[in-house]
C-alpha cells in the first residue's frame, strides 16, 4: 500500500477548515493510523490515489497554533520538525486553509512558513464565500504568499484534480518567504493575518444563514428542545439502527457454532476451540461494529454540520463543573448504550486531559449489558410494592443504579481533573463553524475507517481474551456419563472447570460480602460479556435456561441467595470494569495498558468498596 | 475598562489588554483577541459560564472565568477597523 522511500507530505489547517474531507477525497480508503507512541491523538497516513509517483499524505490534528500548548500542537510540531520518530521526514506542507476563515489559516501559516519546507495551499469553501455575496482574490493571494493556491469548491470537489496533479511534483513546490520576523509577537502575527484578509476579500460577510439558524439552536427554550430531541435520536439510534445487523450477527455465529458441533454431547477438543473459542470470539468482536458505524456516523454528522459546537456551548457549563467540556457528553451518554462507542467517540474532544478524563469514567455508564443482570436480580429480591401509589420500588431502584452511576462517573471525572489530568481549562474554547451540509462520502469514510481499526485493533485482543476464557471453561475436560443429560454435562463441565476453580480461589477475597464460588465464578465469565453472569447462574442454580426474567430461575435464586448477597453484586456490577471489549478498546484510545490497568483497578476498587458496603447495610436491615 | 465577563449581550466593546498566564493570553490572542480589537457578546449559554464572542466573521465562546481576565472598554459608537465592520453595521442600524 505504502511504498518504501515515498515522499510524506503533511496536511495541516485549522479544525473545521474541511482538512479531513479533503484528505479522505484525495487518499480513499487505502489509509492507515500511523503509531506514534505515547499520545492519543494519532496522525492518519494514506497514500495519493491516482498518481504515478508514490506520495503519502500525513493528515495531523487540526491546529491552531504551531507554539505547543496542546497535545494536538505537540504531535503535529514533532511530525514537521521530523522529531515523531515513528514517520520519516516530512518533504512537503499542504495547508489548508479554509476561506470562510481566512484570519486564522494565514495565522498558522506564518508559524509553518518558518520551518521552510515546500508548502502549496488548498483553499476550500470558496463556494461558501461566493454564496455569501462576497468575493476573494485567489490569484492576489497566492502572490502575496508565494505558494500556489489551489481553491477547492465544496462537495463536488472541483479543483482536487488540480491539487493531484500536484501532488505528484512535491521537488517543484515553492518554498513561501518567511513574512515576519521570526520570534515576532502573536499580537504581530494576527495583525499581518488581518492585513493580508483585507487585501485579498473583497467584503468580509458573516454568514446570514447560520445567524438565523442560531437563533434557534442557541436559544434557551427552543435549543435546550432541539438538543434534547437530536441526543434522543442519537442515543435510540445506537439501538434501533444497529439492533436488526446486530442481531443478525448474533444469529449467523450462533447457527454457525451449532452447526459445526452439532448433535453430539461432547465435541472434538477443535471443534470445540473453533466453535466456542474462535468463532464465538470472532463474533463478540463483530457485533460491536453495527453500534460504532452507527454512532460514528452521527457523531461526524454532527461535527461537520457545525452543530456539534452549538451543543457544546448549551451544555458546557454542566459538564465544566466537573471539570469536563461539553463534548464529553455525547461520549458519555453514548456509554449508556455500551461503552465501546463511546469510548470511541471521546475523538471529538480536542483537549487531551478532558478527552482521557472523559474515557476514563465511560464504562462506570450503565450499559445496556449491565441490565440482565440488574433486571434478574432486582426481580428476584426487590419486592414489587408501589411507592407513593405512582411507581414501583423495583423501578425505582434501576433508576437510582442508573442515575447513580451518571453522577459517580462526573465526581471521578472531576477528582482525575484535579489530580491526574490538571490544567487546561482557561484555555478552552469553543469555535462556531458556519452550518453546513455534510458531504455523505466523508462520513461514510470516516465511519468506516474507525470500524475499521476497532475490528483490527481492539478486536485481535478481544479475541485472544475470549478464547483464554474459552480454555478456562473447557479444561480440565469431563468425560460424560451415558446417562448424562446435555444440560447435566455442561453443568458438571463448568463445575470441575479452571474457571470455576479460579473462582474458588478468589472467593476467600470476596469474604467481606460473602461472594461464593458461582458469583465469583459469575464474575470471570462476565469479561466476555456481562450478561453472562446471568447464563452462569442459570446453569449452577437453577439448571435450565438464562433468561433474566425467568420465574424458575429467580425462585432458584431466592432460596439459594442471601437478598444482602444479591444487592452486593448489584452494587458490583455497578462499578466493576468487568468487559474484555471495554478494557480492549481503553487500550487502544488510551495508548497503552497502563490506562487500561488504571481504570480496570480504580474500578474494582470502587465495585469492591461498593459491595461490602451495601451488603453490610443490607444486613442491618434485613436481620 | 471593565471585565469582559460583565458586558452586556449585544454590546461591542474593545479589547484592552488581557491577563493571566503567557499561555492563556497567548491563546486569546490566537482567537484574535489580540488588544484594539473589536468584538460583540453574541449570547451567554442558558446556564451561564460560557460566553459568545464574535470579531470579523469568526465567532467563537470562551468561558466566564477567561472572560473576567479580559480587560476591554464598551463602544458606543463603532470606530471602523477592517474586521469589525459587519457588527458596525449591526450597532449603527440598532440605534437609529
Amino acid at each position: 500500500m505504502i511504498k518504501e522511500g515515498a515522499v510524506h507530505v503533511a496536511v495541516v489547517g485549522v479544525p473545521n477548515s474541511g482538512k479531513t474531507t479533503l484528505y479522505n477525497a484525495l487518499t480513499g480508503l487505502r489509509k492507515k493510523v500511523a503509531n506514534y507512541p505515547g499520545v492519543t491523538v494519532e496522525p492518519s497516513i494514506g497514500a495519493v490515489r491516482g498518481v504515478d509517483s508514490s506520495v503519502v499524505l500525513v493528515d495531523l490534528p487540526g491546529i491552531y497554533s504551531l507554539s505547543p500548548k496542546s497535545v494536538d500542537e505537540s504531535v503535529t510540531r514533532a511530525v514537521l520538525g521530523g522529531t515523531a520518530s515513528s514517520l520519516p521526514p516530512i518533504k512537503g506542507i499542504l495547508l489548508v486553509l479554509d476561506a470562510t476563515n481566512l484570519e486564522r489559516g494565514l495565522f498558522l501559516f506564518s508559524q509553518l512558513a518558518e520551518l521552510g519546507k515546500p508548502m502549496v495551499v488548498a483553499l476550500t469553501m470558496v463556494d461558501e464565500i461566493k454564496r455569501r455575496g462576497s468575493i476573494l482574490d485567489d490569484i492576489l493571494l497566492e502572490s502575496l504568499l508565494g505558494v500556489d493556491v489551489y481553491p477547492i469548491v465544496g462537495t463536488k470537489g472541483l479543483g482536487i484534480e488540480r491539487l493531484r496533479n500536484a501532488l505528484a511534483t512535491v521537488t517543484q513546490w515553492r518554498v513561501p518567504s518567511v513574512p515576519l520576523v521570526p520570534g515576532v509577537s502573536v499580537a504581530e502575527r494576527v495583525a499581518w493575518a488581518r492585513g493580508i484578509v483585507a487585501q485579498v476579500l473583497r467584503k468580509d460577510a458573516v454568514d446570514e444563514r447560520t445567524e438565523r439558524i442560531d437563533q434557534i439552536a442557541l436559544h434557551p427554550i427552543w435549543g435546550t428542545l432541539l438538543f434534547v430531541l437530536i441526543m434522543g435520536i442519537i442515543f435510540q439510534s445506537i439501538f434501533t439502527w444497529s439492533a436488526p445487523m446486530m442481531d443478525w450477527i448474533d444469529y449467523a455465529f450462533n447457527q454457525l457454532r451449532t452447526w459445526m458441533v452439532g448433535d453430539t454431547l461432547v465435541p472434538p477438543l477443535w471443534i470445540d476451540f473453533l466453535a466456542n473459542g474462535v468463532i464465538a470470539g470472532v463474533g463478540s468482536v463483530l457485533v460491536f461494529a453495527p453500534q460504532i458505524f452507527v454512532l460514528m456516523l452521527l457523531v461526524t454528522f454532527l461535527e461537520d454540520s457545525g452543530y456539534l459546537a452549538r451543543a457544546t456551548f448549551l451544555v458546557d457549563r454542566l459538564l465544566g463543573i466537573f471539570g469536563l467540556q461539553g463534548r464529553s457528553f455525547i461520549p458519555l451518554l453514548s456509554s449508556y448504550a455500551c461503552a465501546i462507542p463511546g469510548i470511541l467517540s471521546a475523538r471529538i474532544i480536542p483537549s487531551h486531559a478532558e478527552r482521557m478524563a472523559t474515557i476514563l469514567v465511560a464504562p462506570l455508564m450503565t450499559c445496556s449489558a449491565r441490565l440482565p443482570v440488574y433486571t434478574l436480580l432486582i426481580g428476584a429480591f426487590v419486592p414489587s410494592v408501589m411507592v407513593g401509589g405512582l411507581i414501583s420500588l423495583q423501578a425505582l431502584v434501576l433508576a437510582a443504579l442508573y442515575v447513580g452511576a451518571g453522577v459517580i462517573g462526573l465526581v471521578i471525572a472531576w477528582l482525575l481533573r484535579k489530580t491526574v489530568f490538571v490544567g487546561e481549562q482557561a484555555t478552552f474554547f469553543i469555535e462556531f463553524p458556519p452550518y453546513r451540509m455534510p458531504y455523505w462520502r466523508n462520513l461514510l469514510t470516516r465511519a468506516f475507517l474507525r470500524m475499521q481499526d476497532f475490528i483490527q485493533t481492539a478486536g485481535t485482543v478481544i479475541l485472544a481474551i475470549s478464547i483464554v476464557l474459552w480454555a478456562l471453561g473447557a479444561f480440565p475436560r469431563l468425560q460424560p456419563q451415558p446417562t448424562m443429560e446435555p444440560q447435566q454435562y455442561r453443568r458438571a463441565q463448568l463445575e470441575q472447570s479452571y474457571a470455576a476453580q479460579l473462582g474458588k480461589v478468589i472467593a476467600p477475597l470476596f469474604a467481606p460480602m460473602h461472594f461464593d464460588w458461582r458469583i465469583t465464578l459469575g464474575i470471570i465469565g462476565s469479561f466476555a460479556a456481562r450478561e453472562v453472569f446471568v447464563s452462569v447462574m442459570g446453569q449452577l442454580v437453577s439448571g435450565t435456561d438464562d433468561d433474566p426474567s425467568n420465574a424458575h430461575l429467580r425462585q432458584a435464586l431466592q432460596q439459594s441467595m442471601d437478598p444482602a448477597v444479591a444487592f452486593a453484586v448489584i452494587a458490583f456490577y455497578m462499578f466493576a470494569l468487568q468487559c474484555m471489549s471495554t478494557i480492549a478498546v481503553l487500550r487502544r484510545e488510551t495508548g497503552s495498558w497502563g490506562w487500561a490497568a488504571f481504570a480496570f483497578l480504580y474500578m474494582l476498587a470502587l465495585a469492591y468498596v461498593a459491595a461490602a458496603g451495601t451488603y453490610n447495610i443490607a444486613r442491618l436491615f434485613l436481620s | 475598562m471593565v471585565a469582559l465577563n460583565a458586558v452586556p449581550v449585544g454590546q461591542p466593546f474593545r479589547v484592552e489588554k488581557i491577563c493571566g498566564p503567557e499561555s492563556f493570553v497567548e491563546r486569546m490572542y490566537e482567537l484574535g483577541l489580540v488588544p484594539g480589537t473589536v468584538a460583540t457578546v453574541l449570547r451567554h449559554s442558558l446556564l451561564g459560564g460560557t460566553v459568545q464572542l464574535r470579531t470579523g466573521t469568526t465567532t467563537f465562546a470562551i468561558r466566564l472565568p477567561a472572560a473576567a481576565a479580559i480587560m476591554v472598554t464598551p463602544l458606543r459608537e463603532q470606530p471602523i477597523p477592517h474586521s469589525c465592520q459587519k457588527s458596525g453595521e449591526m450597532t449603527a442600524s440598532s440605534s437609529s
